[in-house]
């Protein structure tokens, strides 16, 4: 397998970060000799400036091409690890750039705050992305999700079989179990794991929890002992007992699957907004500057 | 017993089948012209009906009218439809036409010469004859299985007559012709059915009968199973009556025992050979499939003695109709011309004004040895699924020449035909001029002269080759698709042989380049034998003492070593496997196993010594392959997880991948940018299901097209619609039908059939879905169903600039794509 998306082409990116960097500073160095403060006001902030900003809308511009699948200018992969140092580095100009004259609070340090919620945003998504997957190809290490849906349903069918030779409440938890089941759900759901699993403890009574499918099983736990005494066939009994053994482990995988799913976009639910309302900021900023000349 | 007849026709016709039915008619015909008041001919058939073979086939059975490019030409009616159709109208217009017809009478000798023949009958007559037509089919001798107890009994039978007498019974069919394929689907219907095909396809099928078994094997809810490549290797009959007796067969994976209520052997018949020799009938070879020697007027060895329809190769109902009326307008004098005239007219493009098509067609069976078996009939066939590429004065052509479909096609005299790397699918034989071929980058140009032929690779080894070939000036080369060349080499022994040695022959001048004369060369290959192991079976074991090796000519062989048997190696065709007892110690030092069916050339030590001798380099050239497969052995030996790696991804058939799209799962992060792309540069659909398919450890094989060696898909396509580019990327052309049998063939459910849509999903909908409900719904709601589907897989983006769309869109470098000889390259790192 080929290097990671930060070695791409042999760290091409890092050491574009490393030169325009130590050139970015250097620039922002030599204003200490000018009699005038240090600030965005000097040929200096405003060189830092426009570089940032230039930087800004190129880096925004992988949202386009990535979308572009007819592209040939370079590999989505390219622009994704460039992408990434640049964005680093804009953070470092920005600051450079005010020479963190952020005391006040106005479009301009709005826009460098936009700058930085992108860039730390962006720094989460990347952790995310090195590291989700390695979890997640972990979780998957037995099959996949589709292979595990299709397992659920074949389960959630024998399970429904078994219980048509059964009687009583237990019919009304095992099947309410069932048809309560819940994966997914809102996006603070999937990203927090949440199960929202309910199921009926008899026809007339309210849904309870069932988180996880612990009650389900606690449930059905404290019948089958008493099973052969109340007259209920025990042995489909039992054989439910460990088909919902099997469906928690699977529900459980699912329910991890779906979290790193949401984890590995959730970020970009910041990121992306941000960027847009970045853009804006840093129009009206570059607009403001030049108006009150 | 009856009395002795003795009577005189100018024209005795054996056999009331649809080719003697059309003959007798014709004959009736050119009576009525005539003003004739008695019949000047005689049908005789044996049986108490007319057409016993379609008597034979199953009631209700539909009866094709293949091939469907030819027109009927015959006073008898025939259109496709269901077997009592098709008897009725022969029978109304027997009657119609009052047909000289014969019952039970049975031909046992016809001897004299042409004018005056003695046609002997069974029942002790004999009638005078003017000439004679043998149309007499192939049902006389049924091939048998071949084993012990496959004689006719309770528990094997050679035909069924009426399948809705079984029932909720285990069968077996045997064979892959259509009226196996016919039993079994009527038999599935309330039976287990186990349709055994002795090939990895339905070659021999009609189309219709090939899409409907293909659709059974692959419909999860039917009782028909198939098993491919497999063989029966015994019968053991049940003890008593009713009970069930078992079928071992022989497959590509190893033995299977099947318990069945009963066999049913479709497997074909042979010539009634001995019959046909007691005339005088001369054979074109000794081999049991042989055919008789006719002319195009199918007149045979005897003047005088004519033989049409299945006998004479063509046992398609059409075709002997045909040839029924054809041969009585020949007898009579009549010059015409076949019905499929038209068609060669079209495909010879009048290269040869002073030729007639019969004379051409003639001239080309002529040059070289390639078709010197093929039946003249036969060669008409082979040319009209054939095109001829031409070049130089050839190509320039006189004026007034019709560029209609199916015409020669121009191609410039020094034009790349095939470049070093490419896959090859079609196949050439030099008519006029000399194609230019290199065998391996680097060889001396030579030349490929008349007669000569290139392209056999494509019938053994699905890889890409080495030689290039460019075209010749004043070039006439005819360009054979791979399917007919199949087909041809599987009913011809003799055009196989010629392919198979030619085949050697290449194989041991890429891999040796030997310092030798060629023909010095063609005796060593010509006495290096090719030995076949089914899947599962060893070349040799770890240990042994070796004294050969072998040259892989397709298949893939995996190389174990040690206690646990744990995979150091993978080979490919073309390459060597056990070159290291020959070249270092003599004792193996692995084990070889055959992955897929693996076909090897042998060759010993004093062969092998042979092509080496007074080449230097070549030898310095496997010693230091040797060197590096060493060092790979050594590194996927000390390296478990790499050998556990390589050893899912043989498992999971990469071994017969050319181009595979794998996902390195800790790098994936699920953005399903791949699928994107892929829909969004090929009318949106994906072809490729990222989140579907096996995975270990990190690397994750995804539901999508690995351009398989030996495609599965391109087997069985009725309109011939998948091709392979050069580059050896596996796609369907715009001409598909939708039909299925590439999807229902492929083992990796990598095509999908799916009514294609240009909808794309906005970055809105891409971003901002409230929320999702990853549970599948219960309730089927009901879909509006597309009138038709279309078969789609993956290209490989040969249409797309910039290459695999999948791959540039990657954002983290997680989708690869990666020939097998890659694999070894990927795991190592």
């Amino acid at each position: 397998m080929h290097e990671s998306l930060l070695a791409w082409k042999n760290y091409r990116y890092l050491k574009w970060f490393v030169v325009l960097f130590v050139i970015s500073v250097a620039v922002f160095v030599s204003q200490f000799s000018n009699a005038a403060p240090v600030s965005g006001g000097t040929w200096q902030g405003y060189m830092l400036g426009t570089v940032g900003a230039l930087l800004i809308v190129l880096l925004a511009f992988l949202g386009i091409r990535k979308r572009r699948y007819r592209s040939r200018l370079g590999r989505v992969e390219g622009w994704a690890s460039a992408h990434i140092y640049l964005g680093i580095l804009v953070i470092f100009l920005s600051a450079m750039h005010s020479a963190l004259e952020l005391q006040s609070l106005n479009v301009h340090t709005l826009a460098f705050w936009l700058t930085f919620g992108v860039v730390v945003s962006g720094i989460f998504g990347l952790y995310v992305y090195l590291h989700v997957p390695i979890l997640m190809s972990g979780n998957q290490s037995s099959g996949y999700p589709d292979l595990w849906f299709e397992e659920l349903k074949e389960l959630d069918q024998r399970i429904l079989d078994t219980t048509a030779g059964l009687r009583g409440e237990v019919v009304t938890q095992i099947l309410s179990a069932l048809r309560g089941t819940e994966l997914g759900g809102s996006k603070a759901d999937q990203l927090f794991g949440r199960d929202r699993s309910k199921f009926l403890l008899s026809p007339l009574s309210r849904w309870k929890k069932n988180t996880d499918q612990r009650p389900i099983i606690i449930c059905l736990s404290e019948t089958l002992p008493v099973a052969q005494r109340k007259g209920i066939n025990a042995e489909s009994l039992a054989e439910i007992f460990e088909f919902f053994g099997r469906r928690q482990q699977l529900l459980r995988r699912l329910r991890k699957d779906v979290q790193y799913r949401a984890i590995l976009k959730i970020w970009l639910y910041f990121h992306v907004p941000l960027t847009f309302a970045l853009l804006v900021a840093l129009a009206v900023h570059i607009f403001v500057i030049f108006y009150y000349w | 017993m009856q009395a002795a007849i003795k009577d005189s026709y100018d024209l005795v016709i054996v056999g009331a089948g649809p080719a003697g039915l059309s003959a007798a008619a014709r004959a009736a015909e050119i009576d009525r012209e005539a003003g004739l008041q008695q019949p000047s001919y005689v049908l005789l058939e044996s049986a108490d009906a007319i057409a016993q073979t379609i008597q034979a086939y199953q009631v209700g059975k539909h009866v094709m009218d293949e091939p469907s490019f030819l027109n009927l030409r015959s006073p008898i009616g025939f259109s496709a439809g269901k077997r009592e159709d098709v008897l009725m109208r022969w029978d109304t217009d027997v009657d119609a036409q009052n047909l000289n017809i014969r019952y039970a009478c049975e031909v046992t000798e016809v001897s004299g010469v042409k004018g005056d023949f003695e046609v002997r009958l069974a029942n002790g007559g004999s009638i005078i004859a003017g000439a004679v037509i043998v149309a007499a089919g192939t049902q006389g001798n049924l091939r048998h299985i071949g084993v012990t107890h496959d004689e006719p009994s309770e528990f094997v039978c050679y035909s069924l007559a009426d399948p809705r007498i079984i029932n909720d019974k285990h069968v077996i069919v045997i064979g892959a012709g259509d009226s196996a394929i016919e039993n079994a689907l009527a038999l599935q219907e309330r039976n287990n059915v186990y349709i055994v095909n002795r090939r990895s396809e339905f070659s021999r099928a009609k189309s219709g009968n090939l899409n409907a078994v293909l659709g059974s094997i692959n419909d999860a809810r039917s009782t028909l199973d198939c098993y491919y490549d497999s063989s029966v290797k015994s019968i053991s009959p049940p003890e008593r009556s009713g009970e069930m007796g078992e079928v071992t067969l022989t497959t590509a994976t190893g033995e299977v025992s099947i318990a069945c209520h009963l066999v049913i052997a479709r497997l074909g018949s042979t010539p009634p050979r001995a019959r046909l020799e007691r005339m005088g009938l001369s054979f074109s070879s000794p081999l049991p499939t042989a055919l008789p020697d006719l002319d195009k007027r199918y007149q045979a060895s005897v003047p005088g003695i004519y033989v049409v329809g299945g006998l004479s190769g063509y046992p398609l109902i059409k075709q002997a109709m045909n040839q029924g009326q054809d041969v009585v307008d020949f007898i009579a004098g009549n010059d015409v011309e076949p019905a499929d005239h038209e068609l060669l007219v079209a495909r010879l493009g009048g290269l040869y004004p002073e030729k007639t098509v019969d004379e051409t067609l003639d001239f080309f069976c002529s040059r070289g040895a390639l078709f010197e078996s093929v039946s003249p009939i036969g060669f008409r066939e082979l040319m009209i699924e054939s095109r001829l590429a031409i070049s130089g004065s050839w190509a320039r052509g006189e004026s007034g020449r019709d560029y209609i479909d199916g015409a020669p096609t121009a191609i410039a005299g020094g034009h790349h035909i095939l470049d070093a790397g490419d896959f090859v699918e079609k196949f050439y034989v030099v008519m006029e001029g000399n194609l230019k071929i290199r065998p391996y980058p680097g060889a001396p140009w030579s030349q490929v002269g008349v007669g000569q032929f290139f392209g056999e690779s494509c019938l053994f080894a699905g890889r890409s080759q080495d030689a290039s070939v460019r075209m010749g000036d004043d070039c006439v080369v005819i360009q054979i698709p791979r399917r007919i060349l199949i087909k041809l080499a599987l009913s011809n022994t003799a055009v196989r042989k010629q392919l198979d040695d030619a085949f050697v022959f290449n194989l041991l001048k890429v891999t040796f380049k030997p310092k030798i004369e060629d023909d010095q060369l063609r005796l060593i290959a010509g006495d290096c034998p090719t030995k076949v192991f089914e899947a599962g079976n060893r070349l040799f074991e770890e240990g042994d003492h070796g004294d050969v090796l072998y040259v892989l000519r397709a298949g893939t062989v995996n190389l174990l070593q040690g206690l646990q048997q744990q995979l150091v190696a993978d080979q490919y065709a073309g390459e060597l496997v056990g070159q290291l007892s020959l070249m270092g110690h003599p004792r193996r030092m692995y084990s070889a196993l055959a992955m897929t069916r693996a076909e090897c050339v042998e060759i010993d030590g004093q062969k092998f010594r042979a092509l080496l001798s007074g080449n230097p380099e070549i030898r310095a050239a496997l010693e230091e392959d040797l060197t590096v497969l060493l060092q790979e052995t050594n590194t996927l030996y000390t390296h478990r997880a790499s050998a556990a790696a390589m050893n899912f991804l043989m498992q999971n058939g990469l071994g017969e991948a050319t181009d595979a799209l794998i996902i390195d799962s800790s790098k994936c992060v699920g953005c399903d940018q791949c699928e994107v792309a892929c829909a969004s540069t090929h009318g949106g659909v994906s072809r490729l299901k990222r989140a579907q398919g096996p995975s270990l450890g990190r690397f994750h094989i995804p539901t999508a097209c690995r351009h398989c060696e030996t495609p599965h898909c391109m087997k069985d396509c009725p309109p011939d619609a998948i091709r392979r580019t050069q580059t050896g990327a596996v796609y369907i052309q715009d001409n598909c039908i939708g039909c299925g049998n590439c999807e229902a063939n492929c083992p990796y459910g990598a095509i999908d059939l799916v009514a294609m849509s240009n909808q794309k999903n906005g970055l809105w909908n891409q971003l901002v879905t409230a929320t999702q409900r990853f549970l599948p719904s219960n309730d089927i709601a009901p879909q509006e169903v597309p009138a038709i589907k279309l078969a789609v897989k993956c290209d490989a983006c040969t249409t797309v600039a910039g290459g695999p769309a999948c791959v540039r869109a990657c954002p983290t470098g997680a989708a690869l794509r990666l020939g097998s000889g890659e694999l070894l390259e990927m795991i190592g790192e």
